[in-house]
């Protein structure tokens, strides 16, 4: 069965806002507290929004950004979405989700919380989120389980954390994580900037490589290992063959063509979730469009 | 009116709220002084009984092969008949008319059991075999944990 079967989309990634308290050295977003945030879509829009993927039926939608949390339209999206009978996950630095937050995101039909978790020492984990605290994360994980609501754990290797990969994943499974994601960094954003000093040696990627494959037998039922397709190019090249279920939603409502494209085909501003998908889908068919992005993903402009 | 009584009595009504003037002069609780602790406690255990009893006669229809969607998956129509989607995994299976007509009828609450009935009104049966592979089918939605009792 084809994506293209579907009248609407499986999943809906919706980037809330590119605000966040954190300049991440590795953001493919170049979310921050300068990013420029005007044109994202007002609390009338966002809601207007929420009720149009309730209303579509999409299943499943991720709460991404930026920092989701920090969103003003955060809790009334999420709550309208959840209302409407979507499974919500969240995708978070976990810096401001204390007990408070938690208790309220318990509330919600949560399908997981994931919070991204760059090392096991402070070192690490600062030299990556300036300014973040190691500590508040893993409160925040802990007060995610505590509250009964299903873990995730996004581990992103770089030069500075890469060798500490192997104790992130023992600490995911103390943590009571259901899932560990990985995969190689995206020349994107911030990152792009910061290419040759975050980019680890094909050596130690290899190493990685090899002690996922590994320990994905050892703690299979335990934890699941998501690292596969490992190398960006080859997810590129799977969105290529079938397009993703997903539809990425960016903060001003466009929708592009690719999660980590920048070309965009269509416009939830002025579009219903069905119109879009199926530009979204009509922009995967065979013409100068798709080699477009296909170009934009392996060559991605560099935005900050 | 003693301890047991006044028990028994909301049991009886529904009402459990005790007027002061319905405990009369036997004390502030209201129990008689020679009732004795043992058998308020045999008044309670018969309570509990008969709550047991009732529990599980309510429960028992649901305990007979009802089954629901599995945490995290969702059910949606489509052109080609429905999805069934497990976020959690994030595995997607599609179901075709027939299937989806499974599905929709293990939703509405029909046992294992009624399934094939319930079809059998909708789909021409030569074969007689449709009961017994709307059962098969519902084994693998329960084996692929989409569905679950």
């Amino acid at each position: 069965m084809r994506i293209a079967s579907f009248d609407v989309p499986l999943a809906a990634a919706w980037r809330l806002t590119d605000r966040c308290d954190l300049s991440c050295r590795h953001c493919l977003n170049a979310s921050g507290p300068k990013a420029d945030t005007a044109a994202e879509l007002s609390r009338p829009e966002a809601l207007k929004l929420a009720r149009s993927i309730g209303s579509a039926q999409v299943p499943y939608v991720i709460l991404c950004g930026g920092e989701p949390m920090l969103s003003p339209d955060f809790w009334q999206a999420a709550e309208t979405l959840g209302e409407a009978g979507a499974w919500l996950k969240v995708e978070t630095h976990g810096q401001n989700l204390g007990r408070t937050q938690a208790e309220r995101l318990a509330k919600l039909p949560i399908r997981s919380v994931q919070v991204s978790l760059d090392g096991v020492t402070q070192q690490a984990y600062e030299s990556l989120r300036p300014g973040a605290s190691l500590a508040k994360t893993l409160e925040a994980c802990r007060e995610v389980r505590r509250q009964g609501m299903p873990l995730e754990i996004s581990f992103v290797p770089v030069q500075g954390n890469i060798h500490e990969a192997p104790a992130v994943i023992d600490l995911a499974l103390d943590l009571g994580a259901f899932r560990f994601n990985t995969g190689t960094l995206i020349k994107r954003g911030r990152a792009a900037a910061a290419w040759k000093k975050l980019l680890p040696d094909a050596e130690s990627m290899a190493g990685l490589l090899a002690v996922l494959t590994r320990r994905e037998a050892t703690l299979a039922g335990r934890l699941e290992l998501c690292f596969r397709p490992f190398n960006f190019e080859d997810q590129v090249r799977a969105e290529r063959a079938e397009p993703s279920g997903t539809l990425t939603i960016l903060p001003d409502g466009k929708v592009p063509v690719s999660a980590s494209s920048d070309v965009v085909c269509a416009d939830l501003r002025t579009q219903t979730v069905r119109e879009a998908w199926r530009a979204y889908l009509a922009a995967h068919g065979k013409g100068p469009r798709s080699e477009r992005w296909v170009g934009s993903c392996l060559e991605p402009a560099t935005r900050s | 009116m003693g301890y047991a009584d006044l028990i028994r009595r909301a049991w009886r009504t529904g009402r459990f709220a005790a007027s002061v003037r319905s405990s009369g002069k036997k004390g502030a609780a209201g129990v008689r002084p020679g009732e004795s602790r043992g058998s308020i406690r045999g008044e309670m255990e018969e309570i509990v009984r008969r709550e047991s009893a009732d529990a599980l006669g309510f429960l028992a229809p649901r305990g007979e092969g009802i089954m629901k969607l599995a945490p995290f998956v969702k059910f949606r129509e489509e052109k080609f008949g429905a999805v069934l989607f497990e976020t959690r995994s994030e595995k997607v299976f599609t179901l075709n008319p027939t299937a989806a007509d499974v599905v929709r009828e293990l939703l509405a609450g029909a046992s294992e059991g009624e399934i094939g009935e319930r079809l059998k009104g909708r789909y021409s049966d030569p074969s007689g075999r449709l009961a017994d592979e709307a059962k098969a089918l519902v084994r693998q939605l329960r084996d692929k944990g989409l569905i679950a009792d």
